[in-house]
């Protein structure tokens, strides 16, 4: 647990935090191993927790369009967070997250997560901050793919895919 | 900030005005300048630079996405919602999306500097605004998902 809390105070996200806080924090993680290729959050589904990467790399994958093939997103790394949005209520992952090898991660559930706000409220608000950039993020890939999506298709027949003929 | 644009941010933004209380929803009405925008007017562009973010407070807007002469409408913005948080939030600065006046819109314009001044070091107004725009943004984000399901 020492080591975890040395590890979590490392990190930018986290380094500001008192010791009590990180210490909360740390009651509510669960340090969990992942053998390679592991899916950790598949896209389209609603993730089951936040991961923060203590060892090892998360390969982030994601698909454009039904038949499209799998593009790689980036990779993530020690002291990097992925699944964010489980946090957030009916918002399914945009990506596939994959253990590249074996990973150690510190995981957080949504449940534990809204126990942050009542017992350590900073915390909490730091991880509802990267949400939100996340979210933001997001958005914009979305709409730089529907952007792409629009130069493709044919004149005449984006009217009628949405609004029908 | 006047009383009269304090009434109408608690009017539009009601749950936003009693999480904040007076004193903090004073610091953020100080924060940002009330701006009147005629009908038919592009508040952004898509994919061109962004350095505030908006309130809106009256009025109706269209947001899209375009390609070349091709429109692909995302929604529609009314009062109560945000405009220009993802340019920002994302660090891009640059707009999502084509934001244009349907009407007569009046809101409250913040510079993205003093909003991450209040995001980053003021933690009570900061916990009411990410509470907010988790949801807001989230709810955009499905509605993209949508239009791209229907586009595919």
């Amino acid at each position: 647990m020492n080591d975890l809390r040395t590890f979590l105070h490392g990190l930018p996200a986290f380094e500001r935090f008192p010791d009590k806080q990180l210490d909360v924090l740390l009651n509510n993680l669960r340090l969990e191993d992942y053998q390679a290729n592991r899916q950790l959050v598949t896209q389209g589904s609603q993730g089951p927790a936040l991961y923060i990467i203590v060892s090892g790399t998360v390969e982030l994958t994601r698909r454009n369009g039904a038949g499209e093939s799998e593009q790689d997103v980036r990779e993530a790394r020690d002291g990097e967070v992925v699944g964010l949005l489980s946090l957030v209520d009916n918002m399914p992952s945009p990506e596939t997250c994959t253990a590249k090898g074996h990973v150690t991660a510190a995981v957080l559930t949504p449940e534990r997560f809204n126990t942050l706000f009542l017992l350590a409220p900073s915390i909490a608000h730091q991880l509802q901050y990267m949400t939100a950039v996340q979210l933001a993020r997001d958005l914009q890939e979305k709409n730089k793919s529907l952007r792409k999506g629009l130069a493709k298709q044919k004149p005449g027949s984006l009217l009628e895919r949405l609004f029908g003929k | 900030m006047n009383k009269d644009i304090a009434a109408e941010f608690q009017r539009r933004f009601p749950a936003v005005s009693v999480e904040l209380g007076p004193d903090n929803l004073a610091r953020l009405l100080n924060a940002c300048t009330v701006v009147d925008l005629p009908a038919r007017r592009k508040v952004f562009r898509d994919r061109m630079p962004v350095d505030s973010l908006y309130l809106v407070l009256e009025g109706e807007m269209l947001a899209s996405v375009e390609d070349g002469s091709r429109t692909l409408e995302l929604g529609h913005v009314k009062p109560g919602d945000w405009l220009g948080e993802v340019a920002v939030l994302s660090g891009e600065m640059l707009a999502s999306s084509t934001v244009s006046t349907l009407t007569r819109c009046r809101a409250l314009k913040m510079h993205a500097r003093d909003f991450e001044d209040l995001v980053i070091h003021d933690p009570d107004i900061s916990h009411v605004l990410l509470g907010q725009l988790v949801d807001l943004l989230a709810e955009r984000l499905r509605e993209s998902n949508a239009s791209a399901a229907r586009l595919a």
